[in-house]
């Protein structure tokens, strides 16, 4: 199987960018075949992923960029992130983040990490080169509603 | 993200339409919030054109759900996409904002 991609886009590190975010998962979507259900979790995995760099990862007010890369390997879809925020291990937050038992016992940010980990397949962290590379896998449904 | 409200008996019934980020969470937020200080007691969140919802969307909810909770209010959400209503379970969202299949229901339900 020939693989399609890959796919890549640079955002900044503000909010307002999840619109492009969402745009890029659109575009991944249709060339890759991967349907509604599919899709809607894979943007919601790259927001959490991409929201919690922007709010967590920078020491100062300066613009940073977050690159994201996506090719499809097989029945797999694999998507980079990277960025030159703080040294920040999503694999070992994400594998703690447990659904909560009561309204104030909620950690900010946990709640993210725990739906990035319910939508991926698998997910790997490496620094290199004094960046974040958080690398996310997802499982690709091609008809996943029944109605693509 | 736009949010249309009516009033329907004692219950102010606020429809979102659109997507809950962390970029459009903070406009709810403030609507919301405008919506307690005003005196409102009775919320119903119709997500009927509710596209997608993150955790920013899910923390507007509970921020109020809290607030009203403290001053005998009671805030319900209704009419949910599959998708949505899946995230709101995975987050466990579902224990503390009751949501109704329908807008009436929703209204029955807050009403009584």
């Amino acid at each position: 199987m020939s693989a399609a991609g890959p796919y890549v886009v640079s955002i900044r590190n503000d909010p307002a960018e999840l619109e492009t975010l969402a745009e890029f998962c659109l575009r991944c979507a249709k060339a890759h075949g991967v349907g509604p259900k599919t899709l809607l979790e894979l943007n919601l995995v790259l927001d959490e992923l991409c929201t919690n760099i922007m709010s967590y990862a920078y020491d100062d007010d300066r613009e940073h960029w977050i690159g994201i890369r996506a090719e499809r390997r097989g029945g797999m879809l694999r998507v980079e992130i990277s960025d030159d925020g703080r040294p920040f291990d999503v694999t070992a937050a994400a594998a703690g983040a447990d659904v909560p038992r009561s309204l104030e016992d909620r950690p900010v940010g946990g709640l993210g990490l725990q739906l990035v980990r319910r939508y991926v397949s698998g997910i790997e962290y490496r620094r290199e080169n004094g960046r974040n590379i958080t690398v996310i896998e997802k499982k690709i449904e091609e008809d996943d509603d029944g109605n693509s | 993200m736009e949010i249309h409200e009516e009033e329907r008996g004692g219950v102010l019934v606020l429809a979102v339409a659109g997507r809950l980020d962390s970029n459009t969470a903070p406009a709810f937020d403030a609507a919301l919030a405008a919506r307690l200080q005003a005196g409102k007691k009775a919320l119903l969140v119709d997500c009927d054109r509710l596209e997608y919802i993150s955790s920013a969307g899910l923390r507007v909810f509970i921020k109020t759900v809290k607030a009203l909770k403290a001053d005998n209010g009671v805030l319900a959400a209704c009419a949910m996409q599959d998708h949505v209503r899946e995230v709101f379970e995975i987050s466990g969202f579902d224990a503390f904002v009751p949501i109704h299949g329908s807008r009436d229901e929703g209204l029955a339900a807050l009403s009584r």
